[in-house]
């Protein structure tokens, strides 16, 4: 029960649910590679300005994305940096959004590998 | 004999004779008597006669003598000589009195009683006469007179005599008539009287012991005779009362038994009733007590006193239970009360509990018996009703308490998650820089023993939700193949990381659609199949699906029942450990918690929700084996919208042939199953040389469906000579394989190839359907594809329903919208809550599909807000989107103003069924708007 970096299964899922063209997955991840680091980036902003809503927010939209593109490690991440936000009990955000920006890059790294087409 | 003579009687009686001697010497002494008496009279008369006459004659005879005599003398005139004379005659005692006389009438001499000479009967003169010469003359007269003294004597002598013989005579007969009478009458009457006696004394009977030939002898023996009868008749009489006795006796008998038999039962009767300790009482038929025990009296009156006769009406009892102070209830409105009792009684329906004084419980139960009457029964239960109260609030508490145990399972899970996560972030990250071999051992270990650690928690996570019973199941029509496909798809690459087979095999009878709950059937199947996988070492792991009951397939609305089979070729669970598996924290044994991990609490969920699901599971082992575990699961068939599609797949399929390939038996049975149920002609083989001999002599397969693990050669060399031996004429080839789409060096071999389609194993059957379509008829793929399982929303009148999508996040703006257009739909996009606002108030839509978690203005305000600003009958049917995938969420959602709630990643079928539902909403929303605008303008809010 290995928790992987990207469920493949989640990515399947995902090239069904929008019609099972490789091309339009290939533009999300894109998308994702575009938009990862400026989520995470939103993160940092929003822990140096103490704004635990604004964290909140950009934790559970990166959340979301990890979730769609199977990037389990980093949708737990996320997960648990949202719930700390909204429990108020956040701690050590500083190293969590690090461990956050890491799993982004290995998600982003894992799916860059997979070739996708329409086989 | 009977008949006396009255007088006689009457003399008897004043004599006082009573007996038949006194009655006979009555008659016979006077008889005597009067005949002595004649006897004597006659005789005597008759002596005295001859007396009178001899004296008479001696008279005259001493006259004439005595005159001669004399005469002589006289006329001698010797006077002394005549006196002598006379003298003489005097001592004859006859003679009283003699004188002589001359016959001038002198006296000459006289002797005696001279008066008696005149007087006396018996005298008697004569003339003396003296012849003197020849003459006579007269010279005097002698007188004389005889006494009859003498005759009296006798008379006397004899009249003594006669009554001394008469006293005789008299004493004879008396003696006679005794002796005859004692000997004669008196023994045999004094016998028969004795006999008589003795049969009127209840003695015994005996027969008079007397013979004789007279009367009485006739008599006697006619009384013996009538004794003897009266005797037989009494015998028999007897023996007749005897009989009739016994006969009564018995009967007595009978009747005393069966009247002490009936005493006893009616008085063990009386004693069970009055021993219960509940209160008892019998009405009949017309509601008047017939009996009732002390305990009823003493709960209806207060008292065990006799307040309640038999024969007093239901009505006067409740009256005086209502008068009783008994009943807290009565106390304020009696009447009431004392009918709703009456009523109660009357219909005598499920019993019911009353409050008594003093805190006190009652249960009545009122029943009508076979004969229309009533019993009332009513029970103490103030001690049940307390220990139930007790037990009430110990359940509380208990259930607080697990609820309280549960939650705190929950957060505690919750609370462990989060630092494991960052521990498996963390050991990723290590694992990913550069470390020497024993740091990256250890590294992965870290990480292995987190994840394991994420894996039990997990599971009690959802243990815990189970125990408190927070696990709600949908109730949804799925696609049955699509679920279990897929379950079985998500452990694909496991059961391939252990070279172990997974195949799953539906029978073709099982139903396309169910109504359920997919994910949790997934989660079943799921656990089911990655328990299987992860102790099998070598080998398959097989699940197979089939319907238990016949010929419900084509029925939508049928019930169902489905065997789900999940067969292992693993280690076994020895016979003794068996009963613990599905137990909470428990597995096999500690070793193999060792050596595999896990809570043991996969097996207990999983059960758990199989039961959920009104189902059951079972298992059945053998060592080093392998394990089987079975679970039934009922469910109503479901209809598919796409069920046309599949029709028209089915038939461009039907008649072609197909050459299969794999080495495994188990996947080469079910694909020929599977192939054969969709009505094509399969050819199977294990192996990929005696496929390519195949190919060679027999050319007209359609289609060639080709493995890619297998011993002699792999899918892609067998595919690759098969390119060889056919090439372009090849007929179109599908590859299943295990391995996934990560492996490059694979990619890149099936693209030089040209398989038709690769599938991974084990293969959905609408993708294999679809592949299969697509290999041999490659012109309708797309035309068919667009139509296909990727589009099942076609069923909703896509054009007229429109759709905003509100979401900040740009990849899930994208992601929806591809979804949505997918499904036919053109979405407007949105993100941001005002913007949504601002869109919603440019345009009608009828679906928003709104996110919930966005910066400024989140998911509830926008869609508060737009209920402000949009007229009710315009507002657009508002479903949540939201990451947060708690399905407790969802109450709070839909209490915050969101009609529907989708959780993300968002899946498909569940979306498809909201937006229908959003759709149905609007529909109605419009009629009734026009309805409302037609009768009332401006009632909007």
């Amino acid at each position: 029960m290995k928790a992987e970096i990207v469920d493949v299964g989640a990515l399947h899922k995902l090239l069904n649910a929008i019609g099972g063209d490789p091309a339009d997955l290939a533009e999300l991840i894109e998308d994702f590679n575009m938009l990862g680091p400026q989520l995470v980036d939103k993160l940092r902003q929003a822990d140096q300005a103490g704004d635990h809503t604004a964290m909140r927010i950009s934790a559970h939209s990166l959340k979301s994305n990890a979730r769609e593109f199977g990037a389990r490690t980093l949708e737990s991440l996320c997960q648990t940096l949202e719930q700390q936000c909204q429990d108020n009990t956040v701690q050590q955000s500083e190293q969590q959004i690090m461990q956050i920006g890491d799993a982004l890059a290995q998600a982003r790294n894992v799916l860059a590998k997979l070739e996708i087409d329409g086989a | 004999m009977a008949e006396q003579v009255p007088g006689v009687s009457r003399l008897h009686s004043f004599l006082g004779l009573r007996s038949v001697q006194a009655k006979i010497l009555a008659f016979v002494v006077p008889l005597v008597l009067v005949s002595t008496f004649a006897v004597f009279a006659l005789f005597e008369w008759n002596a005295q006669n001859s007396a009178q006459l001899q004296l008479q004659a001696k008279l005259e005879k001493l006259v004439r003598i005595q005159s001669a005599v004399i005469a002589e003398s006289l006329w001698n005139v010797a006077d002394q000589q005549i006196k002598l004379i006379l003298i003489a005659l005097i001592t004859d005692p006859d003679v009283i009195a003699a004188a002589v006389l001359d016959d001038r009438d002198d006296v000459i001499a006289e002797v005696g009683d001279t008066a008696a000479l005149g007087s006396s009967r018996f005298s008697a003169q004569n003339d003396i006469m003296y012849r003197n010469g020849d003459e006579n003359i007269q010279i005097g007269v002698l007188k004389l007179a005889l006494t009859d003294n003498r005759l009296s004597e006798l008379t006397k002598e004899r009249l003594r005599l006669a009554v001394f013989l008469a006293s005789i005579l008299l004493s004879a007969v008396i003696a006679a008539v005794l002796a005859a009478n004692r000997k004669v009458i008196g023994k045999p009457l004094s016998l028969l009287l004795e006999s008589i006696n003795s049969a009127q004394s209840d003695k015994p009977r005996h027969s008079v012991d007397w013979s004789s030939n007279d009367e009485i002898g006739s008599v006697v023996a006619a009384f013996n005779d009538l004794q003897q009868r009266q005797i037989a008749y009494e015998q028999k009489l007897q023996s007749t009362n005897d009989e009739l006795e016994d006969r009564v006796r018995e009967r007595t008998s009978g009747l005393l038994k069966a009247q002490s038999e009936a005493h006893e039962i009616r008085n063990q009767l009386t004693d069970a009733i009055e021993s219960i300790s509940e209160g008892f009482a019998l009405f009949d038929l017309d509601d008047l007590l017939v009996v009732a025990n002390s305990r009823y009296r003493e709960i209806m009156t207060g008292s065990v006193g006799n307040k309640l006769r038999p024969g007093a009406s239901y009505q006067e009892v409740a009256e005086i239970a209502a008068a009783s102070e008994r009943f807290p209830a009565a106390a304020e409105d009696p009447e009431g009360w004392v009918e709703r009792q009456i009523t109660r009684h009357k219909t005598a329906s499920a019993p019911f509990i009353q409050e008594m004084v003093g805190n006190q419980w009652q249960q009545i139960s009122n029943r009508r018996t076979d004969e229309g009457g009533t019993v009332a029964v009513h029970s103490d239960i103030t001690e049940i009703k307390r220990i139930s109260d007790e037990l009430k609030r110990a359940k509380d508490a208990a259930e607080a308490a697990n609820e309280a145990k549960s939650s705190f399972l929950a957060t505690m899970s919750h609370e462990i998650r989060t630092p494991l996560n960052g521990i498996i972030g963390m050991s990723t990250l290590l694992s990913g820089s550069k470390l020497n071999a024993e740091q990256r051992d250890f590294s992965a270990t870290i990480s292995m023993a987190a994840e394991t650690l994420l894996t039990i928690i997990n599971d009690i996570l959802d243990f815990s939700k189970v125990e408190a019973g927070a696990l709600e199941l949908e109730s949804t029509p799925m696609d049955l193949a699509e679920t279990i496909e897929s379950s079985v798809e998500l452990l694909a690459s496991k059961a391939a990381e252990k070279g172990i087979e997974l195949a799953c095999r539906i029978d073709n009878d099982v139903p396309t659609g169910l109504i359920g709950d997919p994910v949790r059937l997934k989660q079943i199947l799921m656990n089911l199949l990655s328990n299987a996988i992860k102790f099998t070492d070598n080998g398959e792991v097989v699940l197979s699906v089939s319907s238990m009951v016949a010929d419900a397939k084509c029925n939508p609305g049928d019930t169902t029942l489905l065997r789900f089979t999940v067969r292992d070729t693993g280690i076994g669970i020895p016979e003794d450990r068996m009963h613990r598996l599905f137990k909470s924290f428990s597995q096999v044994d500690a070793s193999t918690t060792r050596r595999f991990g896990g809570t043991g609490l996969g097996l207990v969920i999983t059960k758990r929700l199989i039961e959920l699901m009104g189902g059951d599971i079972g298992v059945e082992s053998e060592m080093g084996r392998g394990t089987t575990f079975t679970f039934n699961l009922p469910g109503e068939v479901a209809l598919l919208p796409d069920r046309g599609t599949r029709e028209e797949q089915l038939d461009q399929l039907k008649g072609n042939t197909v050459l299969i390939v794999d080495d495994n038996r188990t996947n080469r049975l079910i694909l020929n199953e599977k192939l054969r149920s969709w009505e094509m002609i399969p050819t199977a083989t294990e192996s990929p040389l005696e496929a390519l001999d195949l190919i060679k002599s027999n050319d007209d397969y359609g289609v060639y469906i080709i493995d890619y693990k297998m011993p002699e050669m792999n899918g892609l060399e067998l595919a690759r000579s098969v390119r060889d031996l056919k090439g372009a004429k090849s007929p179109p080839m599908i590859l299943f394989s295990s391995i996934s789409m990560v492996d490059e060096h694979f990619r890149k071999g099936i693209k030089e190839i040209g398989f038709s389609s690769v599938l991974t194993k084990p293969s959905r059957s609408g993708q294999l359907l679809s592949a299969l379509v697509a290999a041999i008829h490659p012109d309708e793929v797309d035309n068919l594809s667009s139509e296909s399982e990727l589009n099942p929303g076609s069923s909703l009148e896509a054009e007229d329903l429109h759709i905003l999508l509100v979401d900040d996040n740009m990849i899930n703006r994208k992601v929806g919208k591809k979804i949505l257009n997918g499904l036919g739909f053109s979405p407007v996009v949105v993100s941001s809550g005002e913007e949504a606002i601002k869109s919603c108030l440019a345009g009608e839509f009828d679906v928003v599909l709104m996110d919930i978690e966005m910066p400024d203005m989140d998911g509830i305000a926008a869609t508060a807000r737009l209920r402000e600003v949009i007229p009710m009958q315009e507002m657009p049917y508002v479903i949540a989107l939201t990451a947060n995938a708690m399905s407790t969420e969802r109450e709070r959602y839909l209490d915050s103003g969101m009609d529907d709630y989708l959780s993300k990643p968002i899946d498909i079928p569940a979306l498809i069924d909201c937006l229908k539902t959003g759709g149905a909403h609007r529909a109605k929303q419009r009629r009734t708007g026009e309805a409302a605008c037609a009768t009332e303008s401006g009632e909007t809010g």
